[in-house]
Parts: C-alpha cells; sequence; structure tokens
C-alpha cells in the first residue's frame, strides 16, 4: 500500500481506524503532526488518537481548504471557516477537542470565534439554556446566592 | 494549483448517519455535562477574550466555573493584553445629580455602544470626579480623597486615607502601578501654604495605605491635570513651558521625576502662551495634542511619540482642521481614539464627536443609551481584582463566593480593614 504513496503524502489513521491520505503540507498544519514528521518518528502511517474518522475527515477539509486558498482572496476564506464551524454543539465539542489536542491553530481560531458568536447578544439566561442545558438544575441550586445578587446589575 | 489524489478507499465521508446517531447517543450518558464546560481552561477563555465586554459582563454570570474562570490570572492577563479601548464616562450633570453611576462605552464595529452602567453605591453620593484608569483600574477623588475601582468587577471599592489632615486640595493626582515590582501608587502634589512657589509631592502605595513626602517638585505643573498613565510612568506637562521641558515624567519604581523630550518643532514656539497643549495616549503611544492660540481658526496637530522616550521619534500623526462653525471649541478638546476606519474620536465639550481626517468632516457620534453630555476618560477594562491592588492572593473557590456574594465585605470598609 504505502509503496504506491506519491512522496510528500501522508497516512493518518483515526481512532476507529480508517485511514485518510493526505498531503504533508496538509497534515503539518496540525502543530502536533508537524513535530511527530520533523521529529522523524513518524512512521508513513500515523495514528490519531482521541479522533474518530468522522472528525478528522472535517478537520482535513479546512485544513485542506486553508491550504489551498493561499493565494484566494482572505474573505473567501472567511465565508467558508464561518460556514466551515456552523455546526451543532456536539460536532463542535469534538472537533475542538480535536483542534486543540492536534493543535491547528487556525481550525481552533475559528472554532472559539463561533462559540464566541453564539454567546454574543444573549442574556445570562439564554447562555445558561443554550450551553447548560444539561445540568441548568445543578447550576440554579449551587449558585443560588449568586444568580440573586448578579442578575440585578446586568439586563 | 496542485493536484491531490482522492482519498483512500475507506474514506469516510461526512454522511455516515446512522453510526453518527448510535455514538451520539452513546456519548450523552459519558458526557452528561455542558459541552462547553468540559472544554479545556485554556480554549475557554480563548472564547472569552473573543468577546466584548457586555457579552464578558453575563457570562460572568452563567456559572460558577466560569465565574472562577474571571479570576483566574490566565484569564486576567490574556484579556488584558487584547482587551480594546474604552471609555468610562460619568454624566456631565454629576456634580450636582449621583455621580456614583459610571458607565462603560465600548467601540463596535458599527457602532457605540454604551455597555455597563455600574453603580458604586458605597462612593459618596455627589461630587465624585475621575482621575485616571491603569490596568483597569479606576482612581476617582471627591476633596481629596482617592477611591480605586475596578468597575467591571461590580461596585466594590477602596477608599483610600487622605494624604494630608489640613483638607487642603490637591494641585494635580495620578494613578499608576510600577511596572517591576507591580505596586500600585497614587501620587498627588500640594501647594504649600507658606510658600507659594514651593509644591509638595506625597505618595502613597495601595497596599501599604501609608502616605510619604516625596520632597519638592522641580517644576510646576498644569494646575488641576491627571496624570497620564504609560509604561509605568505618570506624565504631565509644566506650568510654564520652555523649549526644552515640556513634559514630565514620574517614574512610579524609582520615585523620581524627569523630562521627557518634546517634539522637536516645539522649540519653534517658546513660552507657554502661545501653545495650547493635551496630554494623551493612543494606541500605546503618548501624544500631544496643540494648537496656537494667537491663530484665528487653529487647526490641532496631534503629535505621537512612537518610541518611548526618543525626542526624534515624535512624528505629527494627525490634524484636526478647524471646522468653522459656532460649536466647535479647541479648549474643550480631548481625543479619545483612533477608530478602525480611520475616524478620530473625540470629546467637545462633553460631546463625543467623530472625525474623518480624510473629507475633514465632523459628526456627532451617537453612543447607544446615553442622551446626555459626558465626562470620560479613556479606559482599557480588564478583570483585575482589587485584591491583587493590595497584593494578597487571590482567593478561589468558596472563599470568594463568600466575598463575592456579599459586595457590601468589599465595599464598606476603609482599606486599613481589608488588609488585616
Amino acid at each position: 500500500m504505502s509503496s504506491s504513496l506519491e512522496k510528500n503524502m501522508l497516512i493518518l489513521r483515526s481512532s476507529d481506524g480508517e485511514e485518510f491520505i493526505v498531503p504533508e503540507v496538509v497534515a503539518v498544519m496540525s502543530k502536533a503532526i508537524k513535530n511527530m514528521v520533523e521529529d522523524e518518528c513518524a512512521s508513513n502511517t500515523i495514528p490519531v488518537p482521541n479522533v474518530d474518522a468522522n472528525i478528522l475527515a472535517m478537520v482535513i477539509e479546512f485544513c485542506k481548504k486553508h491550504d489551498e486558498s493561499e493565494a484566494e482572496a482572505a474573505s473567501d476564506l472567511k465565508t467558508f471557516d464561518s460556514e466551515f464551524v456552523n455546526r451543532g454543539q456536539e460536532a463542535l465539542y469534538d472537533l475542538i477537542t480535536a483542534a486543540n489536542f492536534r493543535d491547528v491553530k487556525e481550525l481552533l481560531d475559528a472554532l472559539c470565534q463561533n462559540v464566541a458568536e453564539m454567546i454574543k447578544g444573549k442574556s445570562v439566561h439564554h447562555i445558561r439554556i443554550q450551553f447548560l442545558g444539561y445540568q441548568l438544575f445543578e447550576i440554579l441550586t449551587s449558585n443560588f446566592i449568586w444568580n440573586i445578587w448578579c442578575d440585578r446589575d446586568f439586563d | 494549483m496542485k493536484e491531490y489524489p482522492e482519498m483512500h478507499q475507506n474514506t469516510h465521508t461526512i454522511m455516515n448517519d446512522n453510526k453518527r446517531i448510535d455514538r451520539g447517543e452513546e456519548r450523552h450518558g459519558r458526557i452528561n455535562k455542558a459541552f462547553i464546560l468540559q472544554l479545556p481552561c485554556h480554549v475557554v477563555i480563548e472564547i472569552l477574550c473573543k468577546l466584548p465586554m457586555k457579552a464578558l459582563g453575563k457570562c460572568r454570570c452563567v456559572c460558577k466555573a466560569w465565574r472562577d474562570l474571571f479570576l483566574d490570572p490566565h484569564f486576567t492577563e490574556s484579556h488584558f493584553s487584547r482587551a480594546h479601548t474604552c471609555l468610562l464616562a460619568q454624566s456631565n450633570s454629576s456634580r450636582y445629580a449621583d455621580s456614583r453611576t459610571l458607565c462603560l462605552i465600548e467601540f463596535g464595529v458599527s457602532r457605540i455602544d454604551a455597555v455597563m452602567n455600574i453603580r458604586q453605591s458605597n462612593l459618596p453620593k455627589f461630587g465624585i470626579e475621575l482621575v485616571n484608569s491603569c490596568n483597569g483600574l479606576v482612581c476617582m477623588q471627591k476633596n481629596g480623597r482617592l477611591y480605586l475601582s475596578n468597575p467591571t468587577m461590580g461596585g466594590e471599592h477602596l477608599t483610600l486615607p487622605v494624604a494630608t489632615e489640613d483638607l487642603s486640595i490637591p494641585f494635580v493626582c495620578g494613578f499608576g502601578c510600577s511596572q517591576k515590582g507591580n505596586q500600585y501608587k497614587v501620587i498627588q502634589i500640594f501647594n504649600q501654604l507658606s510658600f507659594h512657589d514651593k509644591w509638595v509631592a506625597k505618595i502613597c502605595t495601595v497596599s501599604s495605605g501609608t502616605w510619604r513626602c516625596l520632597g519638592d517638585v522641580p517644576h510646576p505643573f498644569l494646575y488641576r491635570s491627571v496624570g497620564i498613565y504609560l509604561n509605568g510612568f505618570l506624565h504631565w506637562l509644566l506650568d510654564y513651558p520652555q523649549s526644552s521641558e515640556l513634559i514630565y515624567a514620574f517614574d512610579l519604581e524609582s520615585e523620581k521625576f524627569q523630562p521627557v523630550p518634546p517634539p522637536p518643532t516645539f522649540s519653534m514656539y517658546p513660552g507657554g502662551n502661545i501653545c495650547w497643549l493635551n496630554l494623551g495616549v493612543m494606541e500605546g503611544h503618548l501624544c500631544i495634542s496643540c494648537f496656537k492660540v494667537d491663530i484665528v481658526c487653529p487647526d490641532i496637530d496631534i503629535w505621537v511619540m512612537k518610541d518611548y522616550g526618543v525626542g526624534k521619534s515624535w512624528t505629527r500623526d494627525l490634524v484636526i482642521k478647524h471646522p468653522r462653525e459656532g460649536w466647535w471649541d479647541p479648549y474643550g478638546f480631548q481625543l479619545i481614539k483612533v477608530l478602525k476606519n480611520g475616524g478620530v474620536l473625540l470629546l467637545c465639550y462633553f460631546s463625543p464627536f467623530v472625525y474623518n481626517p480624510a473629507t475633514e468632516t465632523f459628526r456627532k457620534a451617537q453612543i447607544e443609551g446615553i442622551k446626555s453630555q459626558i465626562e470620560a476618560i479613556v479606559h482599557v477594562p480588564s478583570f483585575v481584582s482589587l485584591k491583587s491592588v493590595l497584593g494578597e492572593e487571590i482567593l478561589m473557590e468558596e472563599d470568594c463566593h463568600q466575598v463575592q456574594a456579599a459586595p457590601s465585605l468589599l465595599g464598606q470598609p476603609s482599606i486599613t480593614m481589608l488588609i488585616q
């Protein structure tokens, strides 16, 4: 298999065992992978633990776009970024974890920006419902006193 | 254009829905906690640092975990390093109305927003004046007594003891932080009653709460002028400037006064009565706005010192053309900030205007949420706690909860009680 690979290609193996062939320039957008490649401790196949195939595919898509479009207009890339990160919370969480773990700065930046946009302009109550829906009850009871006096200052 | 071969035969498309849903259900059992609370701390800090102050004020109240994060020095630092310049305003009629309410004004992409009204209910009701701001902390004064507060952290404040018991009003005052020792200090300069032309400086390190006498001041500063804080130095203009000495800096570390080289062309107009000067900070540089008073409709030149302390680095960055209209008065002029679109925000007699240097036109700035005239100081907001000013360790978890839940605990006592 690996003999048929062109030069400058790497195989990334996700946590659930699926393999992706990506150009090295794309793969090294992840600092973690870059370090592995530079230290030459990586064979042709690089395991990417903690990241499943689904998420890995998304991350690769993002990196490819950013690699290709270096020359393209920055505004195009911005539109792509904002569309790319516009996902459900679960996918967002997985992507952020992956981007953080593999140290892909551009992706992490775009994702954090997206979460920030989700928070902007919302009231305390709405932020709680949107992000903390799972454990709203717990938070309300444990922060009971805190809630009373801090809600007074804002809104 | 590079050609990428198609992905491997096992290529996974994003649309593998069945599998995805299965795993999603699995995960609910595993997580059962909000995703945003599971993110590593530095990622949450990264997210929060991208938010404007208005949203941050709300985030602080969302849950306990986040409130604790706002006390984290990592957060405070990375937020302040990226914080944008805001305005801290007081209604102009405050001398007669309630002066405790401050208002933080933030500059968004498309509009200027009054984002927070901070009511400091334990301060005296009338006559509070803003002095200056440093690291997000604000110094206020009333009749020579100084108060410190971080308006973004709610209503808590510190009351400093008065410098002299004889009720004299300080000539000038200023507040700042020494750069190496990270000590917050306030300085007041008094006119000695017995000698008309003698000025004495007194300084107080906030964490100790006692005033020390620094001795005579080399030159008189402009009466009632406020120290301009930059990089550990407070700056004042001299009352009778010479061509070589125009600005004096006070080093908060060594507690010594030293002259700062003035713009080179200032030797062209010697004497103080020909030029009207104003000192300020713009984008982290010391700047002077000046105009010649012997001209009928003077333009205002804005000089910026690009390299701190280097006389040759003064450049004339901006010229504000006289609009030749009745409302404009260069004496009431205060430079605030250069906006992202190149416009210059300024206050003219307590009303905000945006000056467009390209078209040389003025436009009254609409601030969402403010109707009256304002007195304002330039302020970079932060979440630095007053406790760090006192040099205390920041309490986390339970202790902190008590302090925060009862604002009066920090609000009422004077500084001496807080230190114990």
